[in-house]
């Protein structure tokens, strides 16, 4: 969890120049945490490292996020997406939040590189208007 | 996060404030689970502060909709979510599954 607030706040950091409207910057932080949070599960048996990079392009309005795992293999880009038709009783959480970043975010792709996995999210920007 | 609750009537409210995600959603179910014991509950959760809330905020507002399912004449509606709120409780499927006022 410790990890989860240290990135929390590097990436309020970063977007913080950005002056970005209140919906685009929680779709941001909604992608990063549900990747996060699965690369935390999944990626190592014990611990590992995690890096992670922010891109800004102003000349092209969006910011590229880049995570970089060497735990096992895993591409969720490929990950199935949940049922979200499915009655109460049989909802699932599991699988959500990969898909909640795919679709939050405007770009979404993988790849394995030097046994590590590189998940490249990028986001189009939109300028500033008055927050909801 | 902060989370407050208030009686009204028949009905308890709850007021959340910041996001609901891996860090605070656990303190969400804790308060709110303490009030699902008893039978006949006419439950509000107000999220018109709540920023955002990530996939384990869906597991804890899930968790609470399936209680209260199990309870007698008891029902939960979940108020004023913001425009980022609804688009992620709409893209998951759970504006079907929660009542949203």
């Amino acid at each position: 969890m410790q990890n989860w607030i240290e990135i929390n706040d590097f990436i309020g950091q970063n977007l913080q120049n950005l002056h970005l409207n209140s919906k685009t910057r929680s779709e941001i932080f909604v992608a990063c945490e549900e990747i996060f949070v699965n690369i935390a599960k999944y990626a190592y048996i014990n611990s590992g490292k995690l890096t992670l990079v922010f891109n800004f392009d102003t000349k092209n309005s969006l910011v590229k996020i880049i995570f970089i795992d060497s735990g096992k293999a895993f591409d969720p880009t490929a990950a199935l997406t949940p049922d979200i038709s499915a009655p109460v009783e049989n909802r699932k959480i599991g699988g959500l939040g990969i898909f909640m970043a795919k679709q939050l975010m405007d770009k979404f792709e993988y790849k394995r590189e030097n046994q590590q996995n590189i998940l490249t999210m990028v986001k189009n920007l939109k300028p500033h208007r008055k927050d909801d | 996060m902060e989370i407050t609750r208030l009686n009204e009537g028949d009905k308890i409210i709850f007021k959340i404030s910041g996001r609901i995600d891996t860090q605070t959603s656990p303190e969400v179910q804790k308060e709110v689970d303490c009030v699902l014991s008893d039978e006949k509950i006419n439950l509000e959760l107000d999220l018109e502060n709540v920023e955002y809330v990530s996939s384990a905020g869906l597991r804890t507002i899930l968790y609470f909709q399936k209680k209260i399912n199990e309870m007698n004449n008891s029902c939960m509606v979940i108020k004023n979510p913001n425009t980022t709120v609804t688009e992620i409780l709409e893209m998951t499927g759970f504006t079907d599954i929660l009542t949203i006022i």
